[in-house]
């Protein structure tokens, strides 16, 4: 050792050795136990926490038009989950992200306020751009991952039909639910290595199972007609103050469905999913009297000109009363059709017998599933009565008690346009797999052929006399020719089992074009009001589809999406008010604006106007002015007079420019309007009046 | 004076340069497979930085070398008064991290005073007890040392930094072994820890307490009054301490019980632990090859590139890669001893003995930690570790220890 510094003893110099060498060991000896001894253990320990296979997820099939273009596809989207490395980092990532996920900075901050080092989600499924610029910011702690995401690129269009999926991508509504195992593929399977956070970090080269897509579905339906039809029902259920609206639209040579909608203006209640067109059971009404003529003519029990006494507007069947709206004499078979004669209509259903009309009702699919392609459709409701009688068969025979979808409606009217053939009513076009072999293809189904090629060409001269100068007169188009049948149906309340007074079903089912026709549609508006005439509801809603369609070979992708205020569209013109005035008041306005204004009934009194003051109408379009001299049933329009004082009032009726008088005193009971002498010009008001 | 010339080196300083330089060089390699492809991209470059300081870290080993100790000497004190005053700066000045202040914010550079401290107090300690003429088992002797290590271990113990403030205390112990202060006053200090320990579990008390009494009749069996004086001041500690265990808060015994059996906590302290052990364990006698550790890769492992750059490496390189590291430090001791005992000057012994000391300790509570032996203590591995601070450090430690090899017949 060192003799000249200092001292240090060998034992202590041993002893730190000893020491040293001592820990030196230990960790060897460690090293020696965990490596080697229990090397194994830990890395099965290591390969469980790291190594696992996840499932490959497959595409879901596309949903095409009949011409091929995308109603839903997939977008690849990323979903963002926050991984912070510190306070800093989770406060950065708070104030970034909070806009895309539409909260609040505060409120994310709090979400991630001590989640350093832990997985928080942030946003799922954001789309492209945003996406990207989420990413470029390349915040610490904010990681992605790709996930796909359904796109419908035609947003709303089409989308109660189509429906829509969950997060997990499975379809809950709509075609999505019904052919979700048709649209889905089956995953495949990978190797994959995860980190700790559980991110997939490293994906084995080759899959074990490749995933495979699921098959395209191609539809029957038209993007035009489609957009055509949302758009047209959305403006009328709009224009005439409807609750809702169904459209139907079929080819009658096999059955395709071209367009189907529904729209309902208020609230529609988010749980039910149903396909209205095949799954509201309605009334159907005076549209139900093709059936009756189209039986009583092929069965040769009635010939088209053969005449009926239509009794001048009642009439007794079984004992009990039927009306008409106009009083008939005796009118031939088309024009009870034409005009829709409920005597004329039940003579002649009691002259082909009961069991004929109940048999030719089935043939035309009603009472039963037509069978279409679609989950949710209702058979409709028609029992075969215990016991007919003359009253039974000519209800039946005007569409009284039974119940039909609109889908049944369209199937049946397309005998008539496809020569006698009934068709099964489909939506689905093709199913093609993505290797692009074809696994389903739909072939035109004839249920059966129920009329011959002569009662279909008398049949269709008839409704095209309906709308020529029948109920749906004044819905003729100048641009395309069409046919039809009107059914104005008193709604069934269905809380009291009987009707309601002032609510009506009002529909138009028919073709067009009148001679050749391409396609069979059904218009069906539930209340509308005041106007509640199908050949001016649901008729002009059914022409304006008509002619848009036909006038439009193809129509351009922007269009699909613009409303009604296409550029081919004429100028907005707004209603002005009418009703209560006296038409020479208003003549100057009627003559100056540009609508084609059509007068109904007579008198100078404005009673109704359609539609109503406000709404908006393109130029050119029919503004229908109803006018009265008195009616009955006028206390309604008087109304406001009713409690107010007797000096009041009489300020009132003169400003309309009423004779008036006066009953007693006080405030105003009661209003009787006198019909007026048929030389004076102005009408009478009786007021009476009470104290209290 | 040229810096680098022909005889820069000896032999025995130009082995403990290569060794040292080794073990930065696997440093560099394992804070670039462990953070390259970090997701948090500040920390992607750190492999380089690295190099950077590694740079810095020879110049200054070189420095230290070649400048001569005996400026160290004369300065000891005022170096001693300077980080110490650092160390209290902090209080004021400090960056705050981790609710610790340990660093002083030098925009490119976070200064840790306590890494300076220690050099300081290294040298402070050297030449109190060279120049001392009082033999060291004087009582006032020992007990002004004490204050000197007691003083600068309270400041960091108050930062807190459990870790550097048990190295001062292993320095000071090492020196005051070499410079020969009687074991029974090293019984006396340590002892009573050992006892705190044991006490949670009365067998491993009982046991202690038998080995203690056989300790104490072989070191110290001239004196039965300190033998009595030893055993009570034990008994007295375990027992107290077993009183301040039911008074502790429910986390402060957890995290006393997750040090004895990280199972019961495997998502904190335990899970590093236990992911830290999987990584090495996984790694077994040849290791997955060089980036294919998927502890490290996956993110499981926590702080690899700082406090668990070990378990990269015995991840990665598996047995064969951790005995190399472990040799080197081996090495590294072994030349350090050498040394302490070949110099000519007291002073330089104890500054040899300190410095090995500091980076032997070091190493062995980091892998000691990092193979599950110790508790977790955020102490650094001495040149594996990521981090300028204690790089910096190892290599003014290895420097002081190749100076004395290089000048080794100096008085």
């Amino acid at each position: 050792m060192n003799s000249q510094g200092f001292f240090i003893s060998r034992g202590r110099v041993y002893a730190l050795i000893i020491t040293v060498s001592f820990v030196w060991l230990a960790i060897v000896a460690r090293l020696i136990n965990i490596q080697i001894v229990n090397g194994e253990q830990y890395s099965t320990i290591a390969n469980s926490q790291s190594r696992g296979e996840v499932e490959v997820p497959a595409q879901r099939g596309r949903v095409l038009d009949a011409e091929g273009r995308t109603l839903a596809s997939n977008a690849p989207t990323k979903s963002f989950f926050a991984y912070p490395p510190d306070e800093a980092a989770a406060l950065e990532i708070a104030n970034v992200v909070a806009p895309y996920m539409n909260t609040s900075r505060n409120e994310l901050r709090n979400k991630l306020k001590g989640r350093v080092e832990s997985f928080t989600w942030l946003c799922r499924r954001l789309d492209g751009e945003k996406a990207e610029a989420l990413e470029a910011r390349k915040l610490p702690g904010l990681f992605s991952q790709r996930e796909m995401k359904r796109n419908y690129p035609r947003e709303t269009l089409g989308r109660d039909l189509l429906g829509t999926v969950d997060t997990e991508n499975q379809g809950i509504s709509g075609l999505e639910y019904a052919l979700n195992d048709v649209l889905n593929g089956t995953p495949g399977k990978t190797r994959v290595e995860r980190d700790a956070v559980g991110k997939i970090y490293r994906v084995a080269s080759k899959d074990l199972v490749d995933p495979r897509n699921g098959n395209d579905v191609q539809l029957t339906i038209d993007l035009d007609w489609q957009a055509i039809v949302e758009q047209e029902l959305k403006n009328g259920v709009d224009t005439f103050s409807a609750q809702s609206g169904i459209a139907v639209f079929i080819k009658p040579s096999d059955g395709a469905i071209l367009a189907m909608a529904s729209y309902y203006p208020y609230s529609k209640s988010a749980a039910t999913q149903k396909n209205e067109a095949i799954a509201d059971v309605f009334e159907p009404g005076s549209v139900f009297k093709l059936i009756a003529i189209a039986a009583a003519l092929e069965e040769g029990s009635s010939k088209p000109y053969d005449e009926f006494d239509c009794g001048g507007g009642k009439a007794q069947f079984s004992g009990k009363w039927i009306h008409d709206d106009k009083k008939w004499g005796r009118l031939p078979v088309r024009n009870i059709f034409t005009f829709s004669s409920n005597i004329g209509t039940a003579r002649v259903a009691c002259k082909l017998g009961n069991k004929m009309l109940y048999k030719y009702a089935k043939y035309f699919g009603f009472g039963m599933r037509s069978g279409i392609d679609m989950p949710g459709e209702m058979p409709g409701l028609m029992r075969e009565p215990n016991k007919w009688s003359d009253f039974f068969t000519s209800q039946f025979a005007m569409g009284h008690g039974i119940g039909v979808t609109a889908l049944q409606l369209a199937s049946a009217f397309s005998v008539v346009s496809s020569e006698g053939a009934l068709y099964q009513p489909y939506i689905i076009k093709q199913i093609t797999a993505p290797t692009g072999e074809i696994v389903q293809q739909h072939a035109p189904t004839k249920v059966r052929t129920l009329l011959s090629k002569e009662t279909c060409e008398t049949l269709k001269e008839f409704m095209k006399a309906v709308v020529d100068t029948g109920t749906a007169k004044y819905s003729k188009s100048k641009v395309v020719t069409f046919a039809g049948k009107t059914g104005t149906a008193q709604k069934v309340n269905l809380e009291t089992g009987g009707y309601f007074q002032n609510k009506y079903i009002s529909t138009f089912a028919g073709h067009f074009p009148a001679e050749n026709p391409i396609a069979v549609g059904v218009i069906v508006l539930d209340d509308p009001q005041p106007l509640h005439y199908a050949g001016m509801t649901s008729a002009r809603i059914f022409r304006r589809i008509a002619e848009r369609v036909s006038t439009k070979e193809k129509l351009s992708e922007p269009e699909l999406f613009a409303a009604h205020d296409a550029k081919s569209a004429p100028r907005e013109i707004r209603v002005p008010e009418l009703e209560g005035h006296t038409l020479s008041t208003v003549q100057e306005i009627l003559d100056t604006i540009a609508l084609d204004v059509t007068f109904l009934n007579s008198g100078d009194i404005i009673a109704r106007q359609v539609p109503k003051p406000g709404s908006i109408l393109m130029e050119g379009e029919r503004l229908i002015v109803q006018l009265t001299n008195a009616e009955p049933d006028s206390v309604g329009k008087y109304a406001e007079l009713i409690g107010m004082s007797v000096r009041s009032a009489v300020a009132q009726v003169r400003v309309w420019g009423y004779d008036f008088d006066v009953e007693g005193s006080g405030f105003v009971k009661q209003v009787i309007e006198v019909s007026p002498d048929s030389l004076a010009s102005t009408r009478s008001l009786r007021l009476i009046c009470n104290v209290d | 004076m040229k810096i680098l010339t022909k005889d820069t080196f000896n032999s025995g300083s130009l082995t403990i340069f290569i060794a040292a330089a080794l073990l930065t060089i696997i440093s560099v390699f394992l804070v670039y497979s462990a953070n390259h492809d970090s997701p948090d991209p500040r920390l992607r470059d750190d492999w380089a930085k690295q190099i950077v300081w590694f740079v810095i870290g020879m110049g200054v080993f070189i420095a230290m070398m070649r400048i001569p100790m005996r400026i160290h000497e004369i300065f000891a004190y005022v170096y001693y008064a300077v980080g110490c005053a650092l160390l209290l700066g902090l209080i004021a000045f400090g960056a705050s991290k981790f609710g610790a202040q340990r660093w002083y914010s030098l925009g490119f550079f976070s200064l840790q005073p306590s890494e300076l401290a220690k050099v300081a107090f290294l040298f402070a300690l050297a030449r109190y007890l060279s120049y001392s003429r009082r033999p060291i088992s004087n009582l006032r002797k020992i007990f002004t040392a004490t204050a000197m290590c007691g003083f600068v271990t309270f400041l960091v113990l108050r930062q807190p930094d459990l870790g550097s403030s048990i190295i001062f205390t292993v320095i000071f112990s090492a020196m005051m072994f070499w410079a020969g202060l009687p074991a029974r006053y090293l019984l006396l200090f340590y002892t009573p820890f050992i006892s705190m320990i044991a006490s949670s579990s009365m067998y491993a008390w009982i046991i202690f307490f038998v080995l203690l009494i056989v300790a104490a009749l072989l070191i110290v069996r001239k004196s039965p009054t300190f033998t009595i004086l030893l055993v009570s001041l034990n008994l007295f500690v375990g027992a107290l301490s077993s009183i301040a265990w039911n008074h502790l808060h429910d986390y402060q015994q957890m995290r006393i019980k997750i040090f004895l059996d990280p199972g019961q906590d495997p998502l904190g302290a335990g899970y590093q632990i236990i992911q830290s052990k999987v990584a090495i364990g996984s790694g077994g006698l040849l290791g997955k090859g060089y980036m294919s550790g998927s502890q490290n890769k996956l993110d499981f492992l926590p702080l690899r590139h700082t406090d668990f750059i070990f378990s990269v490496g015995a991840e990665e390189f598996g047995m064969l890669g951790a005995m190399i590291i472990i040799i080197l430090f081996g090495f590294l001791f072994f030349r350090g001893l050498k040394t302490a005992l070949k110099v000519r000057s007291e002073y330089m012994g104890l500054v040899t003995i300190g410095a090995t000391a500091a980076l032997a300790f070091q190493m062995f509570v980091n892998i000691g930690m990092v193979v599950g032996l110790l508790p977790v203590a955020g102490v650094p591995l001495p040149f594996v570790s990521y981090g300028g601070s204690s790089l910096l450090t190892s290599w003014i430690l290895l420097g002081i220890i190749a100076n004395a090899e290089r000048n080794w017949q100096e008085y």
